[in-house]
């Protein structure tokens, strides 16, 4: 990066501030990349994915004339396209509402519910499978608030604290989702000790 | 200290991970971990998702997606995509339309159709009878045409007359009224211009030619050129009269001149105009080049637009901003950007030259900007560079 880009996306929030498409795009450049992401480990599919981004992306350039460079942009943008997915999400709740660990009510047991595995052998799954795609599909199991949580905290960074002022949830609800999700996916992900030696030094090939 | 259950040690394991737990917990975990072998296990787990939801590899943008945003984009810009869309007044003359105008009256239907049967209302016999009348006349004009041949369209006095009233008559002109221009327009297009309308009958004239002598549809085939030609010469008339282009394609069209219409042609209509070879500008070779692209920002739009069209232009790129006047080289942007496509090659000079335009107050050029390998594809159009002049 030249020395004067911060003084560079200054201009370009200027102009921006002033409707130049051009200038936008060229400050959302960066960030681009990072909004799809997040948007694709939260609907699991690259269609809805570019949706959402784009989604997201118009809302900043909607709201741009609000940015008074109190925050560094990027903090500002995040903030906007966690707003959009938490919306997203809200919409999709009305639809659904769906907790991973809620019991369902038979007559008169309880039974936890058994969340349905139509993948493959985890194993034939890791051969056939990059390591990304499938940690995706697994993550695509999660209801999505608890999507959401991950991808705050994982993804985007954000403390517990920030994760529960910005979906306006109690810090109790963000670590317990967090917990859970991340415990479902120990299960999934680590249940096989072949998969689990597999995956190990598969990390530890990337670090 | 008190004592804490492998269930317990677990419920606590994420947030020693994190390192969020306080100091007093923090030591009786760490305390339970160096005895437990299954918590130790569990934590190591714990740690793997957690790297492992971090390290997520950075999964590619679509192909169209930079497309798609930008469509977005535009749309955003003029209000589209919220249903509040407004027909811009301005029309393609430059004149603005008063909303008034625009706006549609309203009528109440009931209020205007009555709902007697068609037979009972009043104006039945009235219109029964000038159908009847209309509809002989039509036979009897078609049978004078054919005995007599007084309206005989293939002289060209005759038609040029028919031409230019043709012209004159607003409702007639389709392409026009669709274009949504005003009257004062018509009033231009309909100043008799010898040389088209000369050239117009002779394209009349050819367009009957072409016909099949004795042909049963020959009324027809002559009644319709006129409209014909109303309308190529009409819309022609408003590309000529406005020197506007919304919108224009991505390569520069060729400006029309007053005398560069070929009295020898039979065809007047802009596009054959274009294709007919001599239209093709010899200052833009957009075909032969790889291009690099270079963002123009500038507060001085006026002054730094048209010099940057001329930099441009010797170097053999050209601006390519959605809406740009080739012919009076003026971007038409109320934005303070224009994008420069250079042809690879002499990318560094023309930056050279543009640099000299005012003072730069940022330049922004990444490597890879004038690499060869980012060469101009249509599809793939994303900046190369970025230029401030203040």
């Amino acid at each position: 990066m030249p020395a004067n880009a911060k003084s560079l996306d200054v201009d370009l929030v200027a102009l921006s501030q002033q409707g130049d498409i051009y200038a936008f795009e060229e400050l959302i450049k960066n960030h681009k990349s990072k909004i799809y992401n997040t948007a694709y480990r939260l609907t699991g599919n690259h269609h809805d994915a570019s949706d959402l981004a784009q989604e997201a992306i118009i809302k900043i350039y909607k709201s741009i004339t609000g940015f008074r460079g109190d925050a560094s942009f990027g903090t500002w943008v995040y903030h906007i396209v966690t707003n959009v997915y938490r919306d997203h999400l809200r919409k999709l709740n009305r639809l659904q509402e769906d907790y991973l660990d809620a019991p369902l009510k038979a007559k008169e047991n309880e039974l936890t519910r058994q969340v349905a595995d139509n993948r493959m052998n985890p194993a034939v799954l890791y051969e056939n499978l990059e390591l990304s795609e499938y940690l995706q599909k697994v993550i695509n199991e999660l209801p999505e608030e608890y999507r959401l949580v991950i991808v705050l905290r994982e993804q985007l960074g954000y403390s517990y604290g920030e994760i529960a002022d910005k979906l306006e949830i109690s810090l109790g609800t963000v670590k317990s989702r967090l917990n859970r999700a991340r415990k479902y996916l120990q299960q999934i992900i680590l249940a096989e000790r072949e998969l689990n030696q597999g995956l190990s030094s598969l990390i530890d090939t990337r670090r | 200290m008190a004592k804490y259950d492998c269930e317990e040690i677990q419920e606590l394991l994420y947030d020693y991970a994190e390192n969020l737990l306080p100091v007093r917990q923090k030591t009786i975990v760490a305390h339970h971990l160096g005895k437990c072998a299954a918590c130790s296990k569990e934590l190591s787990q714990i740690k793997q998702i957690i790297s492992l939801l971090q390290n997520l590899p950075e999964e590619p943008l679509p192909q169209d997606f930079d497309e798609k945003l930008h469509l977005a984009l535009i749309a955003a810009a003029s209000n589209i995509d919220e249903g509040n869309f407004k027909p811009k007044a301005a029309s393609a003359f430059g004149e603005t339309v008063s909303e008034e105008k625009v706006e549609p009256i309203k009528l109440n239907i009931q209020d205007v159709v009555p709902k007697k049967p068609i037979w009972q209302r009043a104006y039945f016999p009235r219109s029964m009878a000038a159908a009847i009348i209309l509809f002989f006349g039509i036979i009897s004009a078609s049978y004078a045409n054919d005995y007599f041949g007084f309206w005989n369209f293939s002289s060209g006095k005759v038609l040029n007359q028919t031409s230019s009233l043709e012209i004159g008559e607003q409702p007639i002109c389709d392409t026009a009224a669709d274009e949504g221009a005003p009257a004062a327009a018509f009033t231009k297009a309909a100043e008799p211009n010898t040389e088209r309308n000369i050239s117009a009958a002779e394209g009349a004239g050819l367009g009957e030619d072409a016909l099949p002598a004795g042909s049963t549809d020959n009324t027809t085939a002559k009644a319709f050129p006129p409209v014909g030609i109303c309308g190529d010469a009409v819309s022609l008339a408003s590309r000529e009269g406005s020197g506007v282009h919304e919108y224009m394609p991505l390569l520069p069209e060729t400006p029309i001149k007053e005398n560069s219409v070929d009295k020898g042609s039979s065809n007047m209509s802009f596009n054959s105009h274009m294709a007919s070879g001599e239209a093709a500008d010899k200052n833009y070779y957009w075909q032969d080049y790889d291009y690099a692209k270079l963002m123009l920002l500038t507060k001085n739009k006026e002054d730094v637009f048209k010099q940057a069209a001329i930099i441009a232009k010797n170097f053999k790129g050209y601006i390519c901003n959605d809406f740009y006047d080739y012919n009076k080289d003026v971007a038409l942007t109320e934005q303070n950007s224009v994008m420069l496509d250079i042809p690879v090659d002499d990318f560094d000079n023309a930056l050279t030259k543009l640099s000299a335009l005012g003072d730069i107050k940022s330049c922004y050029l990444p490597d890879e900007d004038t690499d060869k390998t980012y060469t101009f594809k249509e599809n793939s159009i994303t900046y190369r560079s970025i230029l401030i002049i203040f």
